[in-house]
Parts: C-alpha cells; sequence; structure tokens
C-alpha cells in the first residue's frame, strides 16, 4: 500500500466500499480531477499489485473490486492459475464447490486443478467437506468458513453423520420436563383439567435447554419443535391446541402448541402379551412345519410363567 | 381368503363338528364350488359320510348348494325344474318354458319327457301338504326369518314376554292391583310361544363399548374411562348392534347419577383452583356432590378436546349433552391396536415412520428419514420391514422410460383398507395359533382328562395322584391363559372387521 499515490488510495478505499466494487461511472463522480486515462493507468498498476479484481457485470460493463490486504498477502506467492481456482473456491462462500465446477468455471485441466486443489489444500486455505445430501461428493471452501445447514445437515450432523446419541439425549431431557409439567406430584394418578395453562410450549422447552445448558450447539425454534415431532410421532406426548386460542382465527402456522406427555400406558396389547406377537420365527411357523405351536419353546416358556 | 383366515376356519369346523366335516370344509374352502363326486376325491372320505358332513354344513348354513347348469339334458332340467319348485303342473311348465322362449315344439317334448317321468314314478302326484319345502322354498323361509327376527331385535317392544296373570282372589291382590297401576305394565313373563336365540349383534356392542373406554383409559386415565364406559351404560339400551353410527344424547347430569362409587374420580382430576369457576352445579340438587359433578363435566370436556374426537358435545351452554361417534371412536381404537403392536413388533422407529406416512403420505425414504430423524439406512431398513408386512405401500414413479430402479423414485404411502386387511391376517394367523396350542394341550394329557372323565374320578377327585392333580391344575391354567388370549384377540377382530367402517 505504500507505494500507491493519494489518489491510488483514494481509488482504492472507493472500491472497498461496496462489496461489488464500482463502475467508471461513479470513479469520475468521486474523483473529479482525474481523467480516463489516469483511471486505466490506476488500474493497472493495482491490478498488477493484486490489489484490484476486474469484475465483468454485463455486456462492455466492468466493475472494479477491491481486494483485501490479508487475501492480496495469501495471493501474492500463488501462481495465476493457483489465483484463478482459489478465487473460484472463495465465491462459493458456505456452499463449497465442486472439483469439476472449478474445472468447467476456470477452464483448467483437470490435473492442473487436482495439483492446485492439493496445493491450497497443504497451505491449509482450504479444506474439503462432504455434503449430507451426496456423501460421495467433495466439496471445496475456505478453511475459516462454517459449512452452511444444507452441507453440514444443521444441529444434528456431526461430521457429516447423523448424531444419533444427541438427538435421543436431547429428546430425554425433552420429554422429562413436559412429562415433570404434565403431572401433579402429589398425585400422580390424576390429569389436569382441559382448561390446564401449566403445559409447556416449544420457546419454553427452548429455553429450559438453553438454561440447563443441555446443549452445547445453538437449537432454534425450528430444531426444538423437529425434535418434539418426533416425539410427538413416537406417541409419548401429544400435541394440544392451547386452551385460550381455542376459537380464535390463528392459522395453523401460528398457532403456539402446548404439550402434553402421555402419562397412561398402553394396557398391553394382546398381540405383544402373547409369544407370536414377539416371536422372530413367526412366520416360518405352521402346524405340520418344522417350528409349530405345539413345540415352540417361546410358548412352553409363556405357559410356565 | 388369506392362508391364516383358512387355517382358522378349518379349526372352527374340527372343533365344532369333528375331522371328517373339517375335511369336507377344507376342500370347500380351497376349491370354493365343486360338485360331490370331486369333494369326494379330494376329500378320501366315503360318499356317505361326505353327504352326512355336507347336510350338517349346509343345516348351519355355511354352505349352500347349487345345480351345475353344464351338460343339460330335458329330463334333467324337467326334474331341476320339479325341485326347484316343489310342486310342478304342465301349465306351470309350459309358463317357464314359454319365458324362456322356447318353441311350442320344444315345449312338446318336454311334456313327453315329463310324461316318461311320472310313468317312470320318478315324479308323482301330490298335493301340497305333502311336499317338502324345496331348496328356493327353504331360501325364502330363512330369508323371512332372519328379517323377522332383525325387526324383532331392533324394534322398541321386546318380544318374546307378556303380562303374568294376577289372580284377584288371593291375599295380595290388592297389592297387586296396586302396584300394576303403578307401572302400567304389570308383572311380565317369558311367552311361551317363544323360541329363543342369542343376538350376537347386541353382543358385539358391550365388547366393541368396552374397548372404547379402554381407549380412553389411554387417552386420559381410569377417570375418563369410567365416565365413558357410564356414557356408554346409559346409552346401551339403545344400541343395538354395531353398525349404529352414534348413541343417543346423554347429558352430564345422567352419567352424574349413574356413576359408580369405585373408581373416586374426584381423586383422578385435578380441577381449577377457582371454587366458583363452574356455576352450574351450584344450586342443583345431585344425588352426590357438586364437586362431583364437576369433576365429571372436567373429564366430558377433556374426553370431548381428545384427538379422536369420539365425544361430541351438542350443546354449548352449560354443562352440555353429549354422544358419541362411533365411526370416529372406532377408527381410534384400530389405529392405538395397530400403532400398539407396530411399537411392540417392530420397535419404536417404525411406529415413528408410520405415523409420518400416515401424516403426509407420499413421501420418500429422505424425507422420511429427515422427519423422523433417522440414519438414511436404517430408515430404509425399518420401511422395507412395514412394507413387507402390509402396513405401508410403494409408489414406484420412473424419471425414464427402461423403468431402471436407480432412476426411480419411491414414495411411501399408507392404504387404510390394505393396512386393516394385513393387520386383520395377523390376528388369523395368531389366534389360530393359540387354539393350536391350545389343543397341544389338551392332547399332551389326554389320558389325564379320560381319567379325571371316569365316573368315580369324577365324583370324587382325591382318587386322583398328587402328580395328576398338579398336571391337572397345570393344564386348566394353560387352557385359561389361551383361551383368555384368544377371547381378547377375538375382540379386537371384532373392532377390525365387524364395526362401522
Amino acid at each position: 500500500m505504500d507505494n500507491l499515490t493519494a489518489s491510488e488510495k483514494q481509488f482504492y478505499k472507493l472500491a472497498s466500499l461496496k462489496e461489488n466494487g464500482v463502475d467508471l461511472e461513479e470513479i469520475q463522480t468521486e474523483l473529479i480531477d482525474v481523467s480516463i486515462e489516469d483511471v486505466a493507468k490506476m488500474v493497472n498498476k493495482m491490478t498488477r499489485l493484486g490489489l484490484l479484481e476486474i469484475c465483468q457485470t454485463g455486456s462492455n460493463k466492468f466493475t472494479y473490486r477491491a481486494v483485501k490486504i490479508d487475501q492480496m498477502a495469501k495471493m501474492e506467492s500463488m501462481e495465476p492459475e493457483e489465483i484463478l481456482v482459489y478465487k473460484q473456491i472463495m465465491a462459493s462462500s458456505d456452499q463449497g464447490i465442486w472439483v469439476r465446477s472449478i474445472k468447467t468455471q476456470t477452464n483448467l485441466h483437470q490435473q492442473v486443478v487436482t495439483k492446485y486443489l492439493k496445493i491450497l489444500e497443504g497451505k491449509n486455505l482450504i479444506k474439503s467437506v462432504k455434503s449430507v445430501k451426496n456423501p460421495t461428493k467433495k466439496l471445496y471452501m475456505l478453511i475459516d468458513i462454517k459449512p452452511s445447514t444444507e452441507i453440514s445437515g444443521g444441529p444434528w450432523f456431526t461430521d457429516q453423520e447423523l448424531d444419533v446419541d444427541f438427538i435421543e439425549q436431547l429428546t430425554k431431557q425433552c420429554f422429562r420436563y413436559i412429562y415433570s409439567k404434565s403431572i401433579n406430584k402429589m398425585n400422580p394418578s390424576a390429569i389436569y383439567h382441559a382448561g390446564h395453562y401449566g403445559y409447556p410450549t416449544a420457546i419454553q422447552i427452548k429455553k429450559f435447554i438453553i438454561d440447563n445448558k443441555i446443549s452445547t450447539i445453538d437449537l432454534s425454534l425450528e430444531d426444538i419443535t423437529s425434535l418434539l415431532d418426533m416425539l410427538v410421532y413416537d406417541e409419548k406426548i401429544e400435541r394440544l391446541l392451547p386452551f385460550v386460542s381455542v376459537g380464535n382465527d390463528m392459522s395453523h402456522d401460528q398457532t403456539e402448541w402446548v404439550y402434553r406427555a402421555i402419562t397412561t400406558q398402553a394396557e398391553d396389547s394382546p398381540l405383544s402379551e402373547i409369544p407370536c406377537g414377539n416371536c422372530p420365527v413367526y412366520k416360518q411357523c405352521s402346524e405340520d412345519g418344522q417350528i409349530s405351536p405345539g413345540e415352540c419353546p417361546y410358548f412352553k416358556k409363556w405357559l410356565n410363567y | 381368503m388369506f392362508k391364516e383366515e383358512y387355517i382358522l376356519c378349518c379349526q372352527i369346523l374340527r372343533e365344532n363338528f369333528g375331522p371328517i366335516v373339517e375335511k369336507i370344509g377344507s376342500v370347500l374352502l380351497q376349491r370354493q364350488r365343486v360338485n360331490l363326486s370331486f369333494l369326494l376325491k379330494e376329500s378320501g372320505v366315503s360318499r356317505n359320510l361326505a353327504r352326512q358332513a355336507l347336510s350338517i354344513l349346509i343345516q348351519h348354513l355355511i354352505v349352500t348348494y347349487f345345480e351345475t347348469p353344464e351338460n343339460k339334458k330335458n329330463g334333467l332340467e324337467v326334474a331341476n325344474l320339479v325341485l326347484t319348485y316343489g310342486l310342478l303342473s304342465v301349465n306351470q311348465l309350459s309358463g317357464i318354458l314359454l319365458k324362456k322362449n322356447k318353441t311350442i315344439d320344444d315345449i312338446n317334448s318336454y311334456k313327453k319327457i315329463m310324461l316318461m317321468l311320472v310313468k317312470d314314478r320318478i315324479i308323482v302326484a301330490a298335493t301340497k301338504e305333502f311336499v317338502p319345502p324345496t331348496t328356493k322354498q327353504l331360501d325364502a323361509i330363512r330369508q323371512s326369518i332372519v328379517t323377522e327376527i332383525k325387526i324383532k331385535a331392533n324394534s322398541r317392544v321386546i318380544y318374546g314376554t307378556k303380562r303374568k296373570l294376577v289372580e284377584n282372589n288371593t291375599e295380595n291382590s290388592k297389592f297387586k292391583k296396586q302396584k300394576f297401576n303403578e307401572s302400567d305394565l304389570g308383572e311380565e313373563e317369558l311367552d311361551d310361544s317363544f323360541y329363543f336365540y342369542l343376538c350376537f349383534d347386541r353382543m358385539d356392542v358391550f365388547l366393541r363399548n368396552h374397548q372404547l373406554s379402554l381407549y380412553m383409559n389411554q387417552a386420559t386415565n381410569l377417570g375418563g374411562s369410567t365416565v365413558m364406559k357410564t356414557l356408554l351404560e346409559i346409552a346401551e339400551h339403545s344400541l343395538k348392534s354395531c353398525q349404529d353410527n352414534k348413541t343417543i344424547t346423554i347429558s352430564t347430569a345422567q352419567i352424574v347419577e349413574k356413576l359408580p362409587l369405585e373408581p373416586d374420580i374426584e381423586k383422578l382430576i385435578i380441577l381449577e383452583n377457582n371454587d366458583d369457576s363452574n356455576p352450574y352445579y351450584k344450586n342443583k340438587k345431585t344425588r352426590r356432590n357438586e364437586k362431583l359433578g364437576e369433576c365429571v363435566y372436567s373429564f366430558l370436556e377433556l374426553l370431548s378436546n381428545d384427538k379422536s374426537n369420539m365425544l361430541i358435545k351438542t350443546d354449548g351452554n352449560g354443562p352440555g349433552q353429549y354422544y358419541v361417534d362411533f365411526q370416529k371412536g372406532i377408527k381410534a381404537v384400530r389405529k392405538q391396536q395397530l400403532n400398539s403392536f407396530v411399537r411392540n413388533h417392530l420397535g419404536i422407529e417404525s411406529l415413528r415412520l408410520l405415523n409420518v406416512i400416515s401424516k403426509h403420505n407420499y413421501v420418500d425414504d429422505k424425507t422420511l428419514a429427515k422427519l423422523g430423524m433417522m440414519q438414511p439406512s436404517k430408515c430404509r431398513e425399518k420401511l422395507m420391514e412395514l412394507s413387507t408386512i402390509g402396513f405401508i405401500e410403494i409408489q414406484e414413479i420412473h424419471k425414464s422410460s427402461d423403468r431402471a430402479p436407480i432412476r426411480t423414485i419411491y414414495l411411501y404411502t399408507v392404504d387404510h383398507n390394505r393396512q386393516r386387511a394385513a393387520f386383520l391376517k395377523l390376528l388369523y394367523d395368531f389366534s389360530s395359533k393359540l387354539i393350536q396350542r391350545r389343543d397341544y394341550e389338551i392332547m399332551l394329557k389326554h389320558n389325564l382328562l379320560i381319567k379325571c372323565n371316569r365316573d368315580d374320578v369324577s365324583h370324587d377327585l382325591s382318587l386322583l395322584s398328587a402328580s395328576d392333580k398338579e398336571n391337572l391344575s397345570k393344564l386348566e391354567n394353560s387352557y385359561e391363559k389361551l383361551q383368555t388370549s384368544i377371547f381378547r384377540i377375538d375382540s379386537i377382530i371384532l373392532i377390525f372387521r365387524d364395526c362401522l367402517e
């Protein structure tokens, strides 16, 4: 930056103000005493130094974007092809970019792209991540960028793998909290009346998780709702319309549901009570077959119980 | 017919009519429609025994018969007409043939054949009094009996009873007369002229209502179940079969009146602290106290807010009036039973997936894994299990015309009728296996049972040895356990098969 003139410094400052850079008209408006030839000279000099990059925004329309100092320092030692690859990766942001996309966009040979990717990885400038949607596809992004939830899968994924234990633990805690709010400790066999206000909402459950530091990961309300939905599908809890909003004109999305734990256990189904209900080979069982109800050891055990 | 259903039918036939009828019945179940010679060949039973077995099955309305229309000859046709109509005159024969668009020549030839049959004494002159009813007449008689029984069963008047005669010159005649005036009916007794039969439809109503009460026990607690049971008991007199849509409307006061003392439902619900919250019972004289009325009202509110939506409040003001929508109730009980089986047999992940599919319908495995928060591989495994058992269906959408599996989208959905059929199949299977085991247990202790049935032993059980007594006790326990399970499964079959769609 030291070898730049005052007008060049002003130009660089102007170009770094806007994310997409500035065009010629804006430069001429801001830098009144600078001619077009001077602008061309300044662009050439700063491009050569790696401080400026030219972007084409339309037919015969260009903008000039400033390159940050730290990025410039990184790219100083890079070869032109390496810079091309690096810039493509940088542009992909948190979405990452596939090697084939780099090849198409840079018009470089596959081997060249692979070579520079390895070099960039060696310099710890980029990293490869696997998408949850396509685990076989390797995506490249800058080392300091956190992959988007679409790529990483959100809080439920650790190293692109569904963290079942984490989900299970969190679900258990949610259920315990809802259960504690659904029963009266003085009289556990009793049930609250229909207008009871004490059942928790998703927001309250989220607050409980944050307050008790159950999760180290930041969970949004949607994440908590998806956990609660899972419990509803498991028939451990049920979702109720809050008593106050009954009859109100609220849309389905606006309704703040409350959750109640199903405290009464279902009476044992006769199907699960008999041995056939849990038998792993009941499909092979027949009256005259090798496996038959007459010779069944499970039946024997059940009848002697 | 499911294989399981066939096995169960055979077992029922064997249990009720013995092995020969079972053999004949099994051939008919397998082959549907056969003639006697084929039946003899397939079953290996002698002609006489087969005929006896068939007559038993026909008498019990399990088997029907009809004549094969193939290779009919005129003589056979005339004989069949005589059998069908019972009594047949020549004019009637002509009339029937004319309706069949036969020519005059044909009719004449039929008349000649009829004459030949008379001459050969194959058909004889008779009057109506001496001729037994034909199949057609028997069918008509049976139909009219069934219709009459249905009318009587659904009538408001109770048939089969009559007013008892009261003698005026007895000591208590004054009292009896007074009693008669009070009720306007007098004492009733059974009418000798009536025959009685067991009304299975009514029995089914009790079993169905019991299942609905059990459902409410899970949805709320024992208190909710008791209130539901009481409501259904009040309405039971008006329910004739499981095809009824709903109960009569019942008021909260009626339920409070009929509520049993046990369990104490006041301890089973937590009301609001505000004592003046419900003013409806403040100034009313209920049989028990005001709080009981409030508890019942609160339970009714809970039940009517249940997800099954089976209890419906008709009057919004005050404690209200309620009725039970059986269609919704049965739907909820079916879902509960099915889900309970899936949870216990296939695991909670399968239950989760089944519920997700039921809610969203036509979902692919990736979305299912996301909504169910499961590993995609495990999700696919569970989906396959559910699909194999018949609880979910797969809809294939081919991306290319070659229908390659790799370029096919698989969507999962639930067909409730097929799901119900698959579950019924399982129920039949399990029921059949329980019966098999029960028979096996009896067979094992066959000698002991013969010994117990001996006159001397049946009068004095001390003649049995200690080990015999122990074995007998074990057999009784096993038998009871198996029989109870059979009955329990039977009550679920009722819900899935015989109740309102």
